[in-house]
């Protein structure tokens, strides 16, 4: 099973270069590399910020937290921030437990993310 | 105390499918909510290192006793020794090593037996966690 990686529509009034990424399934050791690709593939190259939906992401472990991390990176490399939007209470624990909570921009939706990029 | 409701299963790289039967097995017994997401995160954690580390192949099993619900992951190659239950936090940049801490912040118990045959990490969670 792969996560379905969709690029969604930017919500208007947000920055110009934000892209929103919409992910669905359940992330793990099984298809965490394939999911980074997609997201590579998928991410326009002239944006900056990351608004990433997790609306529809049921599960995430270890590997899949990397593959945040891994985002995080590629991101700030274009002075961006990743912003993780409505996370389920799954995810909230593993990211909490590990406290890499920390290293992301969390929000109850996408709607807060772009508040919170238009006001960077 | 009696064991009952003994399952096992081989772990493949169908993770989603194995997660489920935990999921379903640990609802069974009463756990739900918080509880049971630590629990099938620890015990997805483990999986992942018997695929990752531990030789490929090994098998989840679940079973219950009159204090908890125990979940008991093998693998075929044994590296994993009892002091690998007691592990730092890792560093916070750290982006591996966080399995085996994870498994132990989540989990009311988390022990390791080394074998011949392999290594054996086992999960605990309390059923009655509130002494009701």
């Amino acid at each position: 099973m792969t996560v379905a990686v969709e690029l969604a529509v930017v919500p208007e009034g947000a920055l110009e270069r934000a892209a929103v990424l919409a992910l669905a399934g359940e992330l793990d050791y099984t298809n965490a590399e394939q999911l980074r690709q997609d997201i590579v593939e998928a991410l326009p190259s002239d944006s900056r910020d990351l608004i990433v939906d997790l609306t529809h992401l049921s599960f995430c472990d270890s590997t899949g937290i990397r593959v945040f991390l891994g985002l995080r990176t590629l991101v700030g490399e274009r002075g961006g921030v990743v912003a993780l939007a409505d996370m389920q209470p799954r995810l909230t624990r593993i990211f909490r437990t590990t406290g890499l909570v920390h290293f992301f921009t969390v929000v109850p939706t996408v709607s807060d993310a772009v508040d919170f990029l238009r006001s960077r | 105390m009696t064991a009952t409701g003994d399952r096992r299963w081989p772990i493949t790289s169908d993770l989603g499918t194995l997660r489920g039967r935990i999921q379903r097995r640990a609802a069974l017994a009463g756990l739900s909510g918080e509880r049971l997401d630590n629990l099938l995160i620890a015990a997805n954690e483990a999986a992942i290192n018997v695929l990752e580390h531990g030789g490929g192949s090994g098998t989840v099993s679940v079973w219950q006793d009159d204090s908890f619900l125990t979940v008991d992951v093998t693998d075929s190659v044994g590296s994993l020794k009892p002091q690998d239950a007691v592990r730092d936090r890792p560093e916070a940049g750290a982006s591996r090593g966080f399995g085996l801490w994870l498994m132990g912040q989540l989990c009311d118990q988390l022990n390791i037996q080394q074998g011949a045959g392999g290594s054996r990490v086992r999960l605990r969670m309390r059923l009655h966690p509130y002494g009701s």
